[in-house]
């Protein structure tokens, strides 16, 4: 199997959803085109640099001369000045911006930091392609969500998870957090100016009003287009979880014509689903899809409200989540039913961030940036 | 190991049965994520243990202390008779009859301790095994819907899902990012 287009049909022969077949049938169509007009992928897309400029974050690359300015973001209303409309710039430009450039992620994993470098090209909330050149562990895999399908290819494993786009969902979020910005329900201050990948830029610190916490987002924003250039993303007690820069980025509007195709891949890739489920706007929505009474928590922290929910299955048991957004964090209800064991009735937390307990018959995991108090208190709530 | 099939395949009753030790339960629980096959097989085998963890011990009847006594009874009568008794014990216990009851008696224990040592030990540590797997899923699928959350560093979640993918479960106490 050589060409994309072979290997959307074998993803095609695989899935079990009769629905996910026909959709896919269309996308191949899609594909075969794309893929007979533009057969050099990521031509001159793995550019690296280097040098970098003594910059104020260690993953910052000074790459000026590789940076084309062809796409300009439309200014808002409000002055640029202010930080709420910088951050407002910075979801346009998210929504609408076609970029490639060379990306490097840091994470915290098992104890350990832990640093990728990517490739990414990304035609804003409609498609994005994503190569990882780093660490070893992950290096070659490669994730497309070109707005209809969403593959991820692990050449490690010679695995191709193919399911439905998720990039989709980004469009309407994003105007969810402008409305929650018009409202003053983010709290957004400017913290100076600074230089990411070349380009100069602003640094903003988010986090929603009300909160305790002194950060929860930095952002750098850049100054000409508002495209983010930088973030840090904090915990529930101000540590730093990760951080992710561009150290090399092109703003042309001219994007290879296959980079969102699917992946290419052997022929003997296994082809799997993803576990992602079946999202659904309301809990009526979800109630409906379960043999399970679900569980609704009274108390979620302030300024958090139920975004959607979820559907998808462990242990061929039903398992439903309900998803509740503060603007910033998102907090992740999972329900499933489960036979109690003895000695399991108290609340445990395996890791930060999750709280696993039982309510009646019903397994319970929450997973969201929040304190194990936080957390308590929601499924105390249930 | 040999992480394919065939060298999965004789570690599945190990894995259900909760005696694997970390690095070997990992690089089996990462195949079987990605087999179906042998996740069919180590359902299968999950299916059978509920199965005989559900089933109840058979019990005795009401009738049985009353019959029991009877046939004491009748026993003790047939003793008193001094010709009767020697006749019984040649039909019915002879040296091999006892030694194949013995054997019988013997696994019979056997079986009762095993499957008693099975429920009290294993079990707990299967269901901790099907725990981990349920928060391990239920961090990954909130990592891919913070992924497409504006305002979130998605990259930093790709990254964390396809390590404790490649890695194999989340570990406990872990500090990464959710």
């Amino acid at each position: 199997m050589d060409s994309p287009a072979q290997a959307t049909m074998e993803v095609f022969k695989r899935l079990h959803s009769p629905i996910t077949k026909a959709i896919i049938t269309c996308g191949t169509l899609c594909f075969v085109g794309a893929s007979v007009a533009a057969p050099n992928k990521h031509a001159g897309m793995h550019t690296r640099h280097a040098t970098h400029a003594p910059l104020v974050h260690p993953f910052v690359g000074n790459l000026e001369s590789a940076v084309r300015r062809t796409e300009r973001i439309p200014e808002t209303d409000l002055p640029v000045s202010d930080a709420e409309a910088i951050l407002k710039r910075m979801l346009h430009a998210e929504e609408n911006v076609r970029l490639s450039g060379t990306q490097v992620t840091t994470i915290l994993h098992h104890g350990q930091q832990v640093s990728s470098e990517q490739v990414v090209i990304r035609n804003g909330a409609k498609a994005m392609q994503i190569l990882y050149n780093s660490p070893s562990e992950v290096s070659g895999m490669e994730i497309v969500d070109n707005g209809r399908f969403y593959f991820r290819y692990d050449p490690l494993k010679n695995t191709l998870e193919a399911g439905p786009s998720r990039i989709g969902r980004l469009r309407g979020r994003i105007r969810q957090v402008i409305n929650s910005i018009e409202k003053h329900g983010l709290l957004v201050t400017s913290t100076g100016n600074d230089s990411v990948a070349g380009r100069t830029c602003k640094r903003i610190d988010v986090r929603p009003r009300g909160s305790t916490a002194s950060i929860v987002r930095r952002f750098w924003v850049d100054d000409e287009t508002g495209v983010q250039l930088g973030i840090e993303q904090y915990d529930a007690r101000g540590r730093k979880d990760s951080s992710t820069f561009f150290t090399q980025i092109d703003l042309s509007s001219a994007l290879p014509r296959d980079a969102f195709a699917p992946p290419k891949t052997p022929a003997n890739v296994i082809v799997q689903s993803p576990t992602v489920g079946t999202p659904v706007p309301t809990i009526a929505a979800a109630q409906q899809m379960v043999d399970f009474a679900l569980k609704i928590p009274a108390y979620v922290p302030p300024g958090f409200r139920f975004q959607s929910a979820g559907v998808s299955s462990f242990e061929r048991r039903h398992l439903a989540v309900l998803r509740y957004v503060n603007g910033i964090n998102v907090l992740s209800v999972f329900e499933t039913p489960a036979p109690k064991q003895h000695g399991n009735e108290h609340c445990r937390q395996p890791r930060k961030g999750v709280l696993v307990g039982w309510k009646s018959d019903l397994r319970i995991i929450l997973v969201g940036n929040l304190d194990k108090d936080e957390l308590q208190r929601v499924i105390d709530s249930l | 190991m040999n992480v394919n099939c065939d060298g999965v395949r004789p570690l599945i009753s190990e894995l259900v049965n909760g005696s694997l030790d970390s690095p070997v339960l990992w690089q089996v629980q990462a195949h079987i994520a990605d087999c179906p096959e042998c996740r069919n097989l180590a359902d299968d085998f999950a299916k059978i243990r509920v199965l005989l963890r559900e089933t109840d011990a058979p019990g005795m009847s009401e009738s049985f202390e009353e019959t029991l006594r009877v046939r004491i009874a009748d026993l003790s009568a047939i003793q008193k008779s001094d010709e009767y008794t020697p006749r019984v014990a040649k039909r019915f216990i002879t040296a091999s009859m006892k030694y194949a009851l013995a054997v019988c008696a013997a696994a019979v224990i056997l079986i009762v301790a095993f499957f008693t040592s099975w429920n009290s030990e294993n079990a707990p540590r299967t269901s901790a095994m099907s725990d981990a797997s349920l928060v391990h899923q239920c961090i990954e699928q909130h990592r891919n819907d913070v992924a497409v959350q504006p305002l979130s560093d998605w990259a930093a979640q790709n990254l964390a899902n396809q390590l404790d993918r490649q890695n194999g479960q989340s570990s406990a106490g872990d500090d990464g990012s959710i």
